[in-house]
């Protein structure tokens, strides 16, 4: 681990060069809060508590200092993404690098731009949002985020405006020439009234394998609606760590959408700060492993104020050799009086070789709120089982009729019918080979 | 068609079945009644495939074919077809779906080409009428809060459905009120023909006023003690089981 630290430190010193003029910046005090942080602490070793499972610091080895390509398809890799929906304004990542051009059709008043021109129109709401969580949190992953960055996406969206088509981020890793590890780096902020649905697409392209380290960053502002999907569905070998870190003011309402059905090790990391009154947040999510896939969702919800109300669904399948890590918490702090919150993760092992460690948290300094969690680790419902066979089903496709079945609970609350179809159709396929 | 010879069966270790035997022909109504824990229901099971049950003993040929070793997918292509005593409800799987899962599947291993969604529908509109289903139902999660009746209901819809060569009802009258038994049996004797048979185990002699049965067996302690024609459920409703016992205690 001292090996990696001192690569990130030495990483750091060029990459600082490069920046010239713009040293002085403040972002870049930012940079050189989050690189000390990394000094002092390191990244998480195995006996960090919150990492014991996912230990994500060996691998990060690996991709940290690899020779990086530059992709050579791009133009057929957004073609491919722009299919999945037709509908939705699609913007790309492509290792690590932002493709904004003026051509977006946006339709609307939401602004869509890079950082530095960001900072140009918007410095103040910009300074005002960007970097406010993940530094308060010591979260390791975050900080190399920011330490390391050159360029961002921020969206914008003004007050009373509601954006009816969705957002799709897609972060693509084209491996073809080399490892590849990126960093992208998002600053979502929806103003009064507003409406917004983003959706952070990761996908692999080429032989290599990559690691995305991402940090998302989402102001919600009083009365704004907001969704928020991250889907991780493809099955290929990727490592991933990222970190999604929200404020809601209030009467605001937040649902976050969590999907992995695939990948080598994944970790998604969700906070959300609740710092008014009547907010509602909902967290729902899904992983479906199969192979030797690792997926890790931790999540945080803070309830700081009073007459709030979160609420959590997450379910996973484990097949052959994966592993679910499940851990959230949620906090409600003295002030947060007449809080609801609540929490359920189950889960089905198919597999005597799958693993799931599941760790539900509660922390109450109220005395007056409605608080419920839970965790159920089980299989698959015999009788259930055998009441489908004795009708003619093949056991395998009983089997995935049943899986389908559990995971639909959380796919229902999908808001946006192409995604839905997407999970649905990934759901059937995944399931002819992996059963 | 079917023919069972000697049949022991077991669950955790313990004997339920002890020597059954049973030929039943195309075109027949068999009735098996019995008291509580004689091992009727056991014998459903055990026939159907379900896999908790040892058998120890003993042969059953469906068709000429021994069917011990195969699984209860393959029962059911094969045609055998058991009503559940309690149907399982199975949040999240749509009744449609389900459906058109078991009966291409049913189709395909007789030769016959997948339903097309169209062709699906009339065939689910066709067979609905014959148990007095609502459509409402089969949009929902299958048997997901259904009554006992609407259960009960379903899986004769289901047999319809799916044309079985023989069809065991468990237990199907239990729990049905008068009307909902009227139309269950009523599904069952239009579907009957003689190619097609049926084996209704029951509890009570009810049932078998509306579905005249050819034999009927009394089981006891696991095994038939006493056959007959219809005239037997009668008797059995008249004097209870425990004459039965007592001639068999004499013999």
């Amino acid at each position: 681990m001292e090996k990696l630290q001192t690569e990130i430190l030495n990483k750091f010193r060029s990459f600082e060069k490069e920046l010239n003029g713009f040293a002085k910046s403040e972002m870049h005090e930012e940079r050189l809060q989050a690189i000390a942080d990394i000094e002092s602490n390191g990244m998480p070793g195995k006996k960090s508590e919150d990492w014991k499972y996912t230990f994500l610091s060996k691998n990060l080895e690996k991709y940290f200092n690899a020779p990086q390509s530059k992709s050579e398809s791009i133009q057929d890799l957004t073609e491919e993404c722009k299919s999945f929906s037709e509908e939705s304004i699609h913007i790309y990542n492509i290792n690590g690098d932002w493709i904004l051009d003026k051509t977006i059709d946006i339709e609307s008043n939401i602004k869509i731009l890079n950082f530095k021109q960001a900072q140009e129109d918007f410095g103040k709401i910009f300074q005002e949002n960007f970097n406010k969580i993940s530094t308060r949190e010591q979260r390791a992953f975050g900080k190399l985020n920011t330490a390391f960055i050159k360029e961002g996406l921020f969206i914008y969206c003004p007050k009373n405006e509601c954006v009816s088509k969705d957002i799709q981020i897609h972060i693509i890793s084209d491996t073809s020439g080399s490892l590849i590890f990126s960093q992208p780096r998002i600053l979502v902020v929806a103003e009064e009234n507003s409406e917004l649905k983003i959706v952070e697409n990761y996908h692999q392209k080429g032989l290599n394998s990559s690691f995305t380290n991402t940090c998302t960053e989402i102001a919600i502002a009083q009365n704004a609606r907001l969704e928020y999907y991250k889907l991780q569905l493809q099955s290929e070998a990727y490592y991933h760590s990222g970190l999604t870190a929200v404020t809601q003011q209030k009467s605001s309402v937040f649902s976050a959408y969590a999907f992995s059905f695939g990948g080598a090790m994944l970790r998604n990391d969700l906070d959300i700060h609740l710092l008014d009154e009547h907010i509602e947040s909902h967290m729902y999510g899904a992983y479906v492993l199969n192979g030797k896939t690792h997926v890790d969702n931790h999540s945080s919800v803070n309830h700081a104020m009073p007459n709030c109300e979160s609420n959590e669904l997450y379910k996973g399948i484990m097949n052959d050799n994966s592993t679910a890590v499940f851990n959230g918490k949620i906090f409600v702090r003295k002030d947060a009086q007449k809080t609801n919150a609540f929490q359920s993760n189950r889960n089905l092992l198919l597999s005597p070789d799958a693993t799931v460690h599941t760790k539900p948290q509660l922390e109450i300094w109220a005395d007056d709120v409605k608080c419920s969690h839970g965790a159920t680790i089980g299989q698959l419902d015999e009788e259930q089982l055998f009441y489908l066979r004795s009708r003619g089903i093949p056991k395998k496709e009983a089997i995935a009729l049943l899986t389908h079945a559990f995971i639909e609970e959380v796919i229902e609350k999908v808001k946006i019918e192409s995604i839905r179809k997407r999970l649905d159709s990934e759901l059937e396929q995944r399931m002819e080979y992996s059963l | 068609m079917l023919s069972i010879k000697n049949l022991h069966a077991s669950i955790e270790g313990k004997e339920i079945l002890k020597g059954i035997n049973l030929e039943i022909k195309p075109g027949e109504i068999h009735a098996i009644m019995g008291p509580n824990g004689s091992g009727k229901s056991t014998l459903a099971s055990v026939l159907a495939g379900r896999e908790e049950y040892e058998v120890d003993k003993g042969e059953i040929f469906f068709d000429n074919e021994d069917i011990l070793e195969k699984s209860p997918e393959d029962r059911a292509r094969d045609g055998l077809f058991l009503a559940f005593q309690y149907p399982v409800e199975i949040p999240g799987v749509s009744t449609t779906n389900f459906l058109k899962a078991a009966v291409n599947n049913v189709r395909k291993h007789r030769g016959l080409e997948k339903l097309d969604a169209v062709k699906f529908l009339q065939a689910m509109k066709e067979k609905m009428k014959l148990v007095e289903i609502d459509q409402s139902l089969l949009s929902r999660s299958l048997n997901e809060g259904f009554s006992g009746g609407e259960k009960k209901r379903n899986e004769v819809f289901q047999m319809a459905l799916l044309d079985p060569k023989l069809a065991i009802l468990d237990e199907t009258d239990s729990g049905l009120d008068i009307d909902a038994l009227k139309i269950v049996s009523n599904g069952v004797n239009k579907l009957r023909t003689d190619k097609n048979a049926f084996l209704v185990i029951t509890h009570y002699q009810r049932l078998l006023n509306y579905i005249q049965p050819d034999f009927v067996h009394v089981l006891v302690n696991g095994q038939i003690v006493k056959s007959g024609g219809k005239e037997l459920a009668l008797e059995l409703e008249e004097r209870g089981y425990d004459w039965i016992r007592e001639e068999e205690a004499v013999k």
